[in-house]
């Protein structure tokens, strides 16, 4: 063998080396994929001055400052006269300047003539989002807003909890499609309009409330009281008996937790029943005789947290708020309510009117004032909230104060009816209809469940997997008689995150 | 990855023909003219002082190459008396030596080149896994092989891809594994609980396992027993150039491009000049992952299939070494080696979380490591007089690895968010020891080894943590030990060396580890030999700095944890007989563990604020005790070779506040039967091993959980032949032949909290076949 030979042959096996080695599969870079289309494709104006948001989503939020433009066809009505909108129509196009990071814009359209022939509406057609490169509009890809009332036939909520810290509970109504989302932590506690005198607490703020038997003068209880007679309670999951003497030990009981105290079979429960029925709420009917309404004290749940978790994981329970004392009396049509810290030797008043166009009206004890939380009472179907909290059993297991996330509650007060549907468990397929084929001559009016408001609850979620489960779906009633079925679709965001779900719902007609 | 390219070059390497010349001795037995297998024959060239080792093989051959005549050679063997002459020319003739009456097994053989760079056979109870043995079961890593030894198990993990290896029932923190006698870096230290997968044996001339206490020779936690990995450093002809590529099947899966194990390998070595030796070789290993029932990463069906049951792993390794003769009695290397491996683990859930249209945009949360390991060897060893030597060798290695969790659409095939890549872990190890031995070897019944040790780490580890510690901050570590082991030898029978290491550890201080062997040699060919050492071992990471509390969960590490001690006491009795042209060695192994304040998690209640509170932390606190024995009996006849051997194992764990059970027996049994049939030089092999049931006790989340596992046969045969004068060698076998997946299991905690407990555990992925093509030339 010559040398040339050689050489050759350990050139071959160098070059080899190296072009098997540079080989090593480098890294995959994070592919953006923006997609656009319109939240609706129908929506109804049906007297002067409502308004409706037009709103167009992104699937990822923007990186520049980008341009929407939509065109506008009128149907037999007039801009400035029948109506208007906001950013204002200019040579037929709406245009909305969207900053950097959004993930949705929008304008608004005011109806602002009364009276109007039926038939008449206006559309608007998304041409273009200008800036963002390679945009891929899909989908829904234009709105039609008519001058009549119309119901919507359903559409697909991004939930806004807010994130890992799940800072809001949100209201639903399906008929709109309107999406309210409130702070859990702007509340304590909700009074009732209804005939009865209820208070509820709450539950997505972990609110909790014991009353002292037998003292009526809310100056007269602070953090050292002993108790004329002992109360007596159960600890450890209701299996072991305790006597509390004074307020310090009540309090070690009080906040909501495995080791909150309780009695059920003495009907004592420091938190208002899971069920959420008007019989059931942990501080007793409210007396008109103001002599039978005693003092309680109430803990004040935890804060949001400040931090976000890791993806996949939440963060819901911050500090604990503190606890203060209160009372409340009634005449029948209003509340009066006395509250105060509690070592403070007098106290704040506030009187709450019954409006029976809402369940409850809410009050911040911590800000002293009523504030305004939840939509008309028929405005809303679904209550979806980062936390749920309740004293009581779990699943026929005894329980103490349990705390869960991604909790979804229906308006049995308001009257809503809601059902849930299971598709298949295991490998067993029950004989139902799936949710596509589920139709109006599919409902099954009696299985409207109207006495207890968590039957969806967090059942519908795998957190372990981070996803929606695709086993069940859910048929609602409004108050005014629609019917709608639901599915939730994610519990994690695209990136992982919780306290981003969505579900999905459509009209049954 | 230009398979190809590969393919092409490979095929036209086999093209050319080997013509290397080499020095070849033939060894006979005297009496009955038979061959003598595993001849140890030492070689030394008088010209240059240039030195080999080599073992006779199954025709008592020992051939090597490039020594200058004259050449002095000197033989052991157990049952022949040694051999020592000088040869001038190539020899044809076969050399015939003289079976011994009374002959003592090996004892240190000071001139053995080997003897630096492995574990002493004469001080502790060793076997080995040969070239021969690695290659017949297509070996590519450390995994592939130790599942044939007796007192090993391997425990695997499917879904991170990690092995890792526990001796005599004693999980991988107490086994260290070396590679060329230094700690292999691992994620947060050196030596323990080792990804056995992450170790290439393409370059590997033999491993080691030494059982028993080898706290003297190799620090704290060596208290299972040392494995040791010997790479090559040295090649017989001038050039030596090799490919070998290796296709096999996982399970029934196999196509080129996305299913099956795909490993390539190239190597080059050089023998630059007469002192001068240098190779480099490089080796992929391209796992594409187990399906099983699952459907891939572009499944994007929500019954939880997508992904893979064993997720796919790539790995890639480099690795360089010069070897330099300074002087006739002095030598030096320098290795050098590269390792990375990507692993991504595919989310088996998949979200159809509605888009912008109103349609499912299907996505799954997948996970990607990157682990990059750099090493650097320089050993220097040679002799100060005829029988005083030393071996001095320091090394530098660094492991890190790369996290990065991402969302993964499933319809455009693409990464679409990723939540950044994080280094979660990252471990320097700088290592160093030096021996100076055959001191005192004037007298005739003392010899003495002295040497040092000293290990630094630094490093930490966000995983053993958990992901919500604090102690996520670089640790440190250092250990300053010297060590001191005399040879006494009151007669020609009996051998003592006591041993005694004097630990410094700046965590936890001072410590001695002692050990004593002897050996005791009984009539011809009946040895006994008696291990007892201390069983030092300090705390893992996760017991340090392990931190993991939610609403569900309180789980914490606790760094006031002490070293665990005890003993450990090995027993063996060999004995080897000839009857006719039948060989036997047949021995039996007693052995004893006895941990004391064996840590493991424990639940404890603490006192907050009259409010008691449950939590689990790790104590101090637990009791192990380990009884067995083993017995194996190794026969030859002609080219055939068979071991059958049997393990039984009591396992003892006493868990704080749990009454104790008894020992909880286990039996394992393994085989191996090997045939060489010259005519067609075609080699068959068959390995065997059984597992009987086992239980382990796990650390879990929810506390420590016993679990129950039902008994498994792991079978691997292959045939091996070699073409155009062995330069090509071609091995095609089957593995797992009985099929086995899993193994049923009870007592598992369940994973998450909606979940059952799992019913089995996972531990292969089912028969599957193998191809090996290995080209060599040399010239």
């Amino acid at each position: 063998m010559n040398r040339i030979q050689k050489q050759l042959k350990l050139l071959v096996a160098m070059l080899l080396l190296g072009i098997v080695f540079s080989a090593c599969s480098g890294d995959e870079d994070v592919v953006r994929i923006f997609e656009s289309s319109l939240q609706t494709s129908s929506a109804g104006l049906a007297s002067a001055n409502e308004q409706v948001d037009v709103v167009v989503n992104f699937s990822v939020p923007t990186i520049v400052e980008a341009t929407v433009v939509l065109e506008v066809v009128e149907n037999g009505v007039i801009y400035g006269t029948d109506y208007t909108t906001s950013p204002a129509v200019a040579d037929g196009l709406i245009t909305i300047t969207v900053p950097v990071g959004s993930q949705s814009a929008g304008f608004t359209i005011t109806r602002l003539t009364e009276f109007l022939d039926s038939g008449k509406d206006v559309t608007f057609n998304l041409l273009s989002v200008d800036g963002e490169e390679d945009v891929n509009l899909i989908g829904t890809l234009s709105t039609t807003v008519s001058f009549d009332e119309v119901i919507n036939t359903g559409s697909t909520i991004d939930l806004l909890t807010g994130g890992s810290t799940q800072p809001n509970q949100c209201y639903i109504d399906l008929s709109s499609g309107k999406q309210t989302a409130v702070r859990r932590d702007t509340w304590e506690i909700g009074f009732y309009n209804g005939s009865e005198n209820r208070v509820f607490l709450n539950a997505a703020l972990k609110v909790s409330i014991a009353e002292i038997p037998g003292v009526t003068d809310l100056n007269a209880i602070n953090s050292s009281t002993q108790f004329s007679t002992p109360i007596d309670l159960y600890t450890d999951y209701g299996s072991t008996e305790i006597e509390v003497k004074n307020v310090e030990e009540l309090l070690v009981g009080l906040p909501l937790g495995y080791g909150q105290y309780g009695n059920l079979g003495n009907g004592v429960a420091f938190t208002d029943s899971q069920a959420g029925n008007i019989d059931e709420t942990a501080m007793g009917e409210i007396s008109t005789a103001d002599t039978e309404n005693n003092v309680y004290i109430i803990s004040l749940g935890d804060a949001i947290p400040d931090t976000e978790a890791e993806p996949s994981a939440i963060n819901t329970a911050g500090d604990h708020r503190g606890f203060m004392k209160l009372r409340v009396l009634t005449d029948g049509s209003s509340y009066t309510l006395q509250y105060a810290d509690l070592d403070d030797t007098n106290f704040s008043e506030a009187t709450i009117t019954k409006d029976e166009s809402y369940v409850l009206k809410a009050f911040s004890l911590v800000n002293k004032e009523e504030v305004s939380v939840e939509p008309e009472a028929d405005k809303w179907d679904i209550n979806f909230s980062g936390v749920f909290s309740y004293y009581g059993p779990f699943y026929g297991y005894p329980g103490a104060g349990l705390t869960f996330s991604d909790y979804g509650l229906h308006n049995t007060l308001g009257n809503v009816g809601l059902y849930q549907v299971i598709i298949y468990s295991g490998d067993d397929v029950y004989d139902v209809p799936s949710y596509d084929n589920f139709s109006l001559t599919d409902i099954d009016e009696s299985a409207l469940v109207y006495d207890n408001r968590t039957i969806i609850a967090s059942d519908w979620r795998n957190s372990t997997d981070g996803i929606a489960k695709d086993d069940r779906y859910y048929v609602i009633k409004d108050f005014q008689g629609n019917y709608f079925k639901l599915k939730f679709t994610a519990l994690v965001s695209s990136e992982g995150a919780r306290g981003y779900s969505q579900f999905t719902y459509a009209l049954l007609q | 990855m230009p398979k190809s390219i590969f393919l092409f070059l490979f095929s036209s390497l086999i093209c050319f023909t080997a013509s290397a010349q080499k020095t070849e001795l033939t060894f006979l037995d005297k009496e009955n003219s038979e061959p003598i297998v595993g001849l140890l024959v030492k070689m030394k060239s008088d010209i240059n002082g240039k030195k080999r080792t080599v073992i006779t093989d199954i025709d008592g051959k020992a051939s090597t190459g490039l020594l200058q005549f004259p050449i002095l050679i000197e033989t052991n063997h157990l049952s022949y008396a040694p051999y020592i002459a000088t040869i001038n020319k190539v020899q044809d003739s076969p050399i015939g030596l003289i079976p011994a009456s009374h002959i003592m097994e090996n004892v240190v053989v000071a001139s053995d080149q080997y003897q630096n760079v492995a574990i002493n056979p004469a001080l502790f109870i060793v076997d080995e896994i040969d070239r021969q043995e690695i290659e017949e079961l297509g070996g590519n890593n450390l995994a592939d092989v130790l599942n044939y030894q007796l007192n090993v198990t391997i425990t695997p993990d499917a879904s991170t891809g990690r092995s890792t290896v526990s001796m005599f029932g004693l999980s991988g923190e107490y086994v260290k594994i070396l590679i060329d006698n230094v700690p292999m870096v691992s994620d947060n230290g050196a030596g323990n609980n080792i990804d056995i997968t992450q170790i290439n044996l393409e370059n590997v001339e033999k491993v080691e396992i030494a059982e028993g206490s080898m706290g003297v020779m190799y620090g704290s936690n060596a208290v299972a027993g040392v494995i040791n990995i010997i790479t090559k450093k040295e090649t017989e002809s001038k050039w030596n150039i090799g490919a070998s590529l290796q296709e096999e099947t996982i399970g029934s899966e196999y196509n080129f491009q996305d299913r099956g194990r795909h490993i390539q390998t190239v190597s080059l070595a050089n023998n630059i000049s007469k002192d001068l030796f240098a190779s480099v070789q490089y080796t992929q290993n391209d796992f594409q992952g187990f399906f099983n029932t699952y459907q891939g990463e572009n499944y994007s069906g929500t019954d939880n299939l997508r992904g893979y049951e064993w997720n796919p792993k790539d790995q890639h390794s480099l690795n360089g070494l010069i070897n330099y003769q300074l002087s006739p009695k002095v030598s030096a290397f320098y290795k050098y080696e590269r390792y990375q491996d990507e692993l991504n683990i595919y989310g088996h859930a998949v979200s159809g979380r509605l888009g912008v249209d109103g349609e499912p945009d299907y996505t799954a949360n997948d996970e990607l490591f990157k682990t990059i390991r750099d090493s650097h060897h320089l050993n220097w060893s040679g002799y100060i007089s005829e029988s005083l030597n030393f071996n001095a060798l320091i090394s530098y290695q660094k492991q890190s690895r790369k996290y990065e969790d991402y969302t993964y659409n499933i319809d455009y095939q693409a990464k679409v968010s990723s939540r950044g890549e994080i280094t979660n872990q990252s471990s320097e190890v700088l290592f160093s020891k030096g021996l100076l031995s055959g001191i005192l070897s004037n007298s005739e019944f003392t010899d003495l080894t002295v040497g040092y040790e000293i290990e630094h780490q630094n490093g930490y580890d966000a995983v053993a943590s958990g992901d919500h510690s604090s102690n996520t901050s670089i640790q440190h570590l250092k250990y300053h030990d010297l060590f001191i082991t005399p040879k006494l030898s009151p007669s020609s029978a009996l051998t003592i060396i006591p041993g005694l290491r004097w630990n410094n550890n700046s965590r936890y201080g001072n410590h001695l580890i002692w050990s004593l062997s002897s050996s005791y040699h009984f009539e011809k060919n009946f040895s006994t030999k008696l291990v007892v050492g201390s069983a030092y071992k300090t705390p893992t990471f996760s017991q340090l700095f392990r931190y993991f509390v939610d609403a569900n969960h309180d789980v914490r590490g606790n760094s006031n944890l002490t070293p665990e001690d005890g003993i450990s006491i090995l027993f063996d009795l060999t004995k080897k007989y000839k009857i006719g042209s039948v060989e036997l060695k047949q021995s039996i192994n007693g052995y004893h563990f006895n941990i004391q304040d064996k840590i493991m998690l424990n639940q404890v209640m603490e006192e907050n604020d009259g409010q008691t509170t449950t939590r689990f932390t790790y104590l101090n606190i637990n009791k192990y005790k380990t009884l067995g024995f083993s017995s194996s009996i190794n026969l030859s006849y002609k080219k055939i070779n068979a071991m059958i051997g049997g393990n039984y194992i009591g396992v003892k764990q006493n868990i704080a506040n749990e009454k104790p059970d008894g020992y909880f027996y286990s039996l394992a049994l393994n085989s191996r039967f090997n045939y060489l049939i010259p005519k067609y030089d075609l080699n068959f092999s068959v390995n065997l091993k059984y597992n009987g049931s086992r239980q382990q006790y796990i650390d879990g989340d929810d506390g420590v959980s016993k679990v129950n596992i039902d008994p498994y046969t792991l079978i691997d045969t292959s045939i091996k032949k070699s073409f155009f004068g062995k330069s090509l060698e071609t091995t095609l076998g089957i593995r797992n032949i009985a099929n086995i997946v899993s193994a049923n299991t009870t007592g598992q905690p369940s994973s998450g909290h909606d979940g059952q407990p799992d019913t089995s555990l996972l531990f292969a992925y089912g028969r599957s076949y193998f191809l090996k093509l290995a080209y060599k030339l040399n010239f």
